[in-house]
């Protein structure tokens, strides 16, 4: 990006960002600033409503729920991320290889690709978890294992719709190697929409680590991790309902980030070619 | 129509082969021996005879090889092998369960497909109006609310605050109502800004001046003459969101105590139960693999455009 076109960075962009980065750096910086140990048991004072000393108010075992969700962010953050990465790492080359030569491993490839994409996401991760055992490395095994299969199909579009265009070809013709075409033409053109679409998935995966530490499949207790706290709120909302409310705030406010800065890239996206 | 059919059905073959292979790559890496876990299922003490005798009774013995070949002939002639826990086929387990999540996963497109609606046409018509304004408010947390925690917080407000609705379990039709609801709610906001665009969209048909010119009111042409042609992407939406529904209904089920698929799966994991597990996906496969193609053969049915 350049800078002089940084005035173009929206409000809704820079708000996004914001609350991003306010909530990577509350979890870098929650042995300082998260008021308890998360991990504390204190029986007396189990299942209280926010106070002065207790924001949150206290879960089943009086432990701190604020304290909790801060610490929460660097198990979820970072598997998330830890996710993304991997995802991309696999899913990148596969699509700038199969995009850019075709042929029939680009066909057998998508054919393959298509037919896992009918099975629903949760489905296969859940049974892929299951069967090696519930855990948080299972679980980011699982998910990039399922994801990556998206993010070929995605990217691959891209190309094959670069692929056609006529610089390309004249590129070709100036005696380019492959390898060149894709670094020096293909990637630079790719980016901004692998970033859109990745910021938005971030949102997704974090949905979908909550959605199994809920199920008890990903983080085991004590662990503090939003999915796991709403798992532990289970049998006990209905007589405090902050157990689950603040946990579940957490989840929805980072998707909705996420969301936010991946829309708003997406309208920059043009601006910056 | 039959080369649709026939590569349609070579797809599912190449799915379910796929699928059973991959679960059985992954038995064989997970941790814990099947032998020793199904002793321990049964509370047999599990003496080193006691598991050697069962090892071969289950063919584990055999070479790799050997185990995989029997296991895809297995899964292809539909003798998917015993529940650790029940001693039942896992075939028959599953389709026990299987009404109760079609039940719910139905009653959530309805759900879904009343929000869409409703909520689609709304906004199209009052474009940029408070309706359209609520509605990209809805769409965005639809998409960012986890369906567990709207499920808690359906709990919380109809049947802890207010008492309206039962909470758990499967039976009357009061039953189905949250976790319907929970299921159905979140996609129909999403769906919604879908139908809006499209119909927005085609407001810009020429055929739209003319009946403006002739005096109908933006409105009448929305709901009588737009929203008809709208409803053909409808029909791919439907698909594929029940298939949606069938995977989140695993969530749900866990939440409201619905003795469906999902909730089996669950207790089968926490069981290490691997012949369900197993079982599960391959059925799943078969069942998204049958609603994709179920879903392409209604869309040749209602659009000509692509028989040709």
């Amino acid at each position: 990006m350049k800078l002089k076109r940084l005035e173009q960075l929206n409000t809704g962009l820079l708000a996004g960002l914001v609350i991003l980065l306010g909530i990577f750096l509350a979890g870098l910086l929650a042995p300082w600033i998260a008021p308890h140990d998360p991990l504390a048991v204190n029986l007396a004072s189990r299942l209280q409503s926010p106070s002065w000393t207790y924001p949150f108010g206290t879960d089943h075992l009086g432990r701190c729920i604020l304290s909790r969700i801060l610490y929460g962010i660097r198990i979820s953050a970072s598997s998330a991320f830890i996710i993304l990465f991997l995802t991309m790492l696999i899913g990148l080359p596969i699509a700038l290889l199969t995009g850019s030569v075709r042929g029939r491993t680009d066909n057998l490839m998508m054919r393959f690709i298509d037919s896992t994409l009918a099975i629903p996401d949760i489905v296969l991760t859940i049974a892929i978890v299951g069967l090696l055992g519930p855990g948080l490395v299972n679980m980011i095994f699982a998910i990039v294992l399922v994801r990556w299969a998206s993010y070929v199909r995605f990217i691959r579009s891209l190309v094959l719709k670069i692929f056609q265009e006529d610089y390309i070809l004249s590129a070709k013709m100036a005696g380019n190697s492959h390898f060149r075409i894709l670094r020096r033409y293909v990637l630079p053109e790719i980016k901004m929409p692998i970033l859109v679409f990745g910021a938005l998935d971030l949102g997704k995966i974090v949905l979908n680590i909550a959605g199994l530490s809920f199920l008890g499949l990903g983080s085991q207790p004590p662990t503090p991790e939003w999915g796991a706290m709403l798992n532990d709120a289970t049998d006990y909302f209905q007589i405090s309902p902050y157990v689950m409310i603040f946990p579940g705030l957490a989840i929805v406010l980072f998707v909705l980030a996420c969301q936010l800065v991946s829309e708003k890239l997406g309208e920059l996206r043009y601006d910056f070619r | 129509m039959l080369k649709f059919l026939l590569e349609r059905l070579l797809q599912l073959v190449l799915v379910v082969f796929c699928v059973a292979t991959l679960t059985f790559i992954l038995v064989r890496i997970s941790p814990g021996d099947p032998a020793t876990i199904m002793l321990k299922a049964n509370e047999v003490p599990a003496s080193s005879e006691a598991i050697h005798a069962l090892r071969s009774e289950l063919g584990l013995t055999n070479s790799i090889s050997g185990q995989y070949i029997e296991w895809l002939q297995q899964i292809f002639t539909g003798e998917w092998g015993e529940s650790f826990v029940s001693q039942k086929p896992v075939i028959n387990e599953l389709f026990v369960r299987l009404p109760a999540t079609l039940e719910l996963a139905l009653a959530g497109l309805a759900i879904m497909l009343a929000v869409t609606f409703v909520m689609g046409i709304s906004t199209a018509v009052y474009e940029n109006g408070l309706a359209d304004k609520i509605g990209r408010v809805l769409a965005l947390l639809g998409s960012a609310i986890p369906t567990f925690w709207l499920g808690f917080l359906c709990i919380y407000l109809f049947s802890v605050s207010l008492g309206w609705l039962p909470s758990i379990g499967r039976g009357s039709f009061e039953n189905l109502i949250l976790p319907a609801t929970t299921l159905g709610l979140g996609l129909g906001t999403v769906y919604a800004r879908v139908l809006r665009a499209h119909m927005l969209e085609l407001l810009q048909q020429p055929f739209v001046k003319a009946s403006r010119a002739r005096g109908l009111s933006k409105k009448r042409i929305l709901v009588f003459q737009i929203l008809k042609q709208a409803l053909l992407p409808i029909v791919t939406m439907v698909g594929t969101s029940f298939a949606f529904m069938l995977g989140g209904s695993i969530i749900v089920e866990s939440i409201f105590s619905w003795p469906g698929l999902g909730q089996y799966v669950i207790e089968s994991i926490n069981m290490r139960d691997y012949p369900v597990i197993q079982g599960y996906v391959v059925f799943a496969a078969i069942l998204f693999v049958g609603i994709h193609m179920l879903v392409d053969f209604i869309y040749l049915l209602i659009d000509p455009r692509l028989r040709v």
